[in-house]
């Protein structure tokens, strides 16, 4: 009797065992495999105002698309992960050692950056693959960095004009102060369209001061644009370099002239950089002229972006956010289209033809045909906001698209503080 | 113009001089060319930071807060690192670099990479100065360094701490052989130029950003500094730092702005060629 339970014991177990083989070794294609997406972003250093909120929101979509069943391609169930190298700001070093990491070991599909493009150009030439960009609007173009690079914003020359013709034709300023910083391509980039939309709207520049690398007081460069007796002034750099110059024009007694950028400054980085106590003061007088944002836009799943985003980080979500959070979706699209997750090139072929997916947020203006990407850069309308005082965040100031250097779709908001 | 850079090139040649005093005070003593002093500075800012913002603290007990506790860090280098140099001086630079690496990454690792702010209760202030305008925190930085320099000439004077360490710096062989602890001396140079990398911390930080590389810049023109005085002079680490921040400050305004930093360096190798010993260099070595 007791044998027969033994044996009966042990037939059980054999036969659990055996399911659970069974379970473990079902076919591959009634699983979700997951394809990951890399990236490599700058979460410390110099431009860590940027990295951090990009991850966000593209987990944010990542997170999104799984919790909806993942996505589809060839029959195949998939899921996205997110794998997220820092550049620690030294693209040249760490930024390299994670391409390397990303394409060569993890053998993503596709990679997302946000800048210094031009120094992966000889890796991507030895290992091609798609190359997403959400930042990097340094002039020239990113562009003809490598066929491979996609741009999933709008460039330089499609934003930059817009500050000057606001400053000429709205603000009616006619003697701008440059301060750039002479070692960060993108503030190079910034004052050469500064430069040429000056020249188009009879804007003078009556100062052009570049600070050296590793400035911290800029004092004699403030003096300096100062003394050509400006009526406004206008800051080259992203958000870590832009904000304490902004701060030190307060702290030198300039507190009634515009200051105009294109750092993509929120209210959250410039309460953290300039200090809780100064930041409404200081943001008074600033406008910021970059994509549009995720606050002022009418597409409902927009709102909800914003709204999640903020109740989730506690940061305001940016352009940058809002093309970020689109890239997980970008990439689905293109491998749908081509069929393959793991094919570089037909993936490549696809995202150059692919039609703006319907899930993205950012308000993409469509090319020819309803494609996404105008040859490889996707466009949205640019914006300029200004500074609320009375609520201490920015509201938009005027919308925009630039033909050449000429302003086309322009709105001017004239009461976006109390509207 | 000329007023308004004069006045720019004090308050910034204030910050080289509080950064250069601490730099030959500990030369002074032990012939270390203090790298490390720019992490204390920096390990001081975020102190004050969190104690104010986090633990929220009145703004200037935080303040003292971080220039005492840079004060022990100070220390800490000597007792964990430097004194293990002492009678290798050759070895001291490599150790200075590698204690400055290892505290600005302690600051990256504690507090992340976000430039953060310390914002004193007067940051928006504005003094009238003969028709010029200055801002108050560049008035706080003069009168920091002003009063922490007289401080310092007082203690090294007047008191019987401040003449035991003069007589390590000129004579250690001789001061133990009258009876002075020489690392007690040690200990206490350390701790005064923590005090004073403190001080600097909130100087400076007010002006620019905390981060954890705020003064690896900086600190070399404490060094030039350092140099333009002569070794381990405070009072000529004093006056050269007033002297290279209007140096530096004028050329900006009447050569180009870009090239202050070199125009400064360019002054250094022109006392190194014409006057090595620096600008205010006696026969007898002190630290007074």
């Amino acid at each position: 009797m007791q044998a027969r339970t033994t044996a009966k014991t042990i037939a059980g177990a054999a036969l659990g065992i055996a399911m659970t083989a069974l379970l473990a070794t079902r076919p591959a294609a009634a699983q979700d495999k997951t394809v990951t997406m890399g990236a490599i972003l700058p979460l410390s250093g110099l431009f860590s105002t940027l990295g951090p909120p990009e991850r966000d929101a593209m987990q944010m979509a990542v997170e999104k698309i799984n919790a909806g069943g993942g996505f589809e391609v060839g029959g195949q169930k998939y899921k996205l992960a997110l794998k997220v190298l820092d550049d620690e700001s030294t693209a040249a070093t760490v930024g390299i050692a994670a391409f390397r990491q990303l394409v060569q070991v993890d053998k993503v599909p596709v990679l997302v950056l946000a800048d210094n493009t031009r120094n992966y150009a000889s890796l991507l030439q030895r290992f091609p693959l798609p190359l997403l960009n959400i930042l990097d609007s340094t002039y020239p173009s990113i562009l003809d960095v490598d066929k491979h690079v996609f741009l999933l914003r709008s460039d330089t020359p499609a934003y930059v004009p817009g500050a000057v013709w606001y400053l000429a034709n709205v603000l009616h300023k006619k003697r701008i102060a440059w301060i750039g910083s002479a070692a960060d391509p993108y503030s190079t980039g910034i004052e050469t369209w500064v430069k040429k939309a000056a020249t188009e709207y009879g804007v003078e520049i009556v100062a052009d001061v570049n600070y050296p690398p590793g400035t911290t007081n800029f004092s004699p460069f403030i003096q300096t644009a100062m003394a050509a007796k400006p009526d406004a002034i206008y800051l080259g750099g992203v958000t870590q370099e832009v904000l304490p110059v902004a701060k030190q024009l307060f702290q030198a007694g300039i507190r009634d002239l515009p200051v105009v950028h294109n750092s993509g400054a929120t209210p959250t980085q410039a309460k953290q950089i300039i200090g809780e106590d100064l930041y409404n003061d200081v943001m008074a007088t600033n406008y910021d002229f970059a994509g549009s944002l995720p606050e002022t836009s009418d597409n409902p799943a927009t709102k909800t972006f914003y709204k999640d985003f903020l109740a989730r980080y506690k940061e305001y979500p940016d352009d940058l956010t809002m093309w970020a959070y689109d890239a997980p979706y970008v990439l689905i699209g293109a491998m749908r289209k081509a069929g393959s997750v793991t094919d570089r090139e037909k993936i490549y072929q696809a995202m150059l033809t692919q039609k703006v997916p319907p899930e993205t947020i950012s308000g993409w203006m469509p090319a020819e045909g309803g494609k996404l990407f105008h040859g490889r850069d996707a466009q949205t309308l640019s914006e300029g906001v200004r500074w609320c005082t009375a609520t201490k965040t920015i509201a938009p100031a005027f919308l925009y698209f630039m033909d050449g250097l000429k302003v086309t779709d322009q709105k001017i908001i004239e009461n976006g503080c109390g509207g | 113009m000329l007023q308004q850079a004069l006045v720019n090139g004090v308050v910034l040649g204030a910050l080289f001089a509080l950064l250069g005093v601490g730099l030959t005070l500990v030369y002074g003593v032990m012939d270390v060319p203090n790298f490390a002093q720019a992490g204390v500075v920096t390990l001081g800012a975020y102190i004050m930071v969190t104690l104010h913002q986090a633990a929220h603290w009145p703004f200037f007990l935080a303040v003292a807060g971080g220039v005492l506790a840079a004060g022990l860090i100070s220390v800490a280098t000597e007792r964990f690192a430097y004194r293990f140099v002492r009678t290798r001086p050759l070895a001291a630079p490599a150790v200075a670099l590698g204690l400055l690496l290892i505290l600005d990454n302690s600051a990256l690792e504690l507090w992340g990479g976000d430039h953060v702010s310390l914002t004193p209760p007067y940051g928006a202030g504005l003094i009238q100065l003969g028709g010029m305008t200055v801002p108050a925190i560049g008035v706080a930085l003069v009168l920091t360094a002003a009063v922490s320099m007289l401080l310092l000439w007082l203690l090294l004077t007047r008191t019987g701490i401040g003449r035991a360490i003069r007589a390590v710096s000129q004579n250690p062989e001789a001061a133990a052989t009258l009876g002075i602890e020489l690392e007690r001396q040690y200990v206490t140079a350390f701790f005064i130029s923590g005090l004073l990398a403190g001080l600097a911390a909130f100087a400076y930080a007010p002006t620019y950003a905390v981060f954890p590389y705020m003064a690896d810049g900086v600190i070399f023109d404490g060094f030039v500094v350092v140099i333009l005085g002569g070794l381990g002079n405070v009072w000529g680490a004093a006056l050269g730092g007033i002297l290279l921040g209007l140096v530096e400050s004028l050329s900006a305004v009447y050569v180009s702005a870009a090239y202050q930093t070199a125009i400064g360096f360019v002054v250094l190798l022109l006392v190194i060629v014409l006057r090595p010993a620096g600008l205010f260099a006696t026969t007898a070595r002190r630290v007074a």
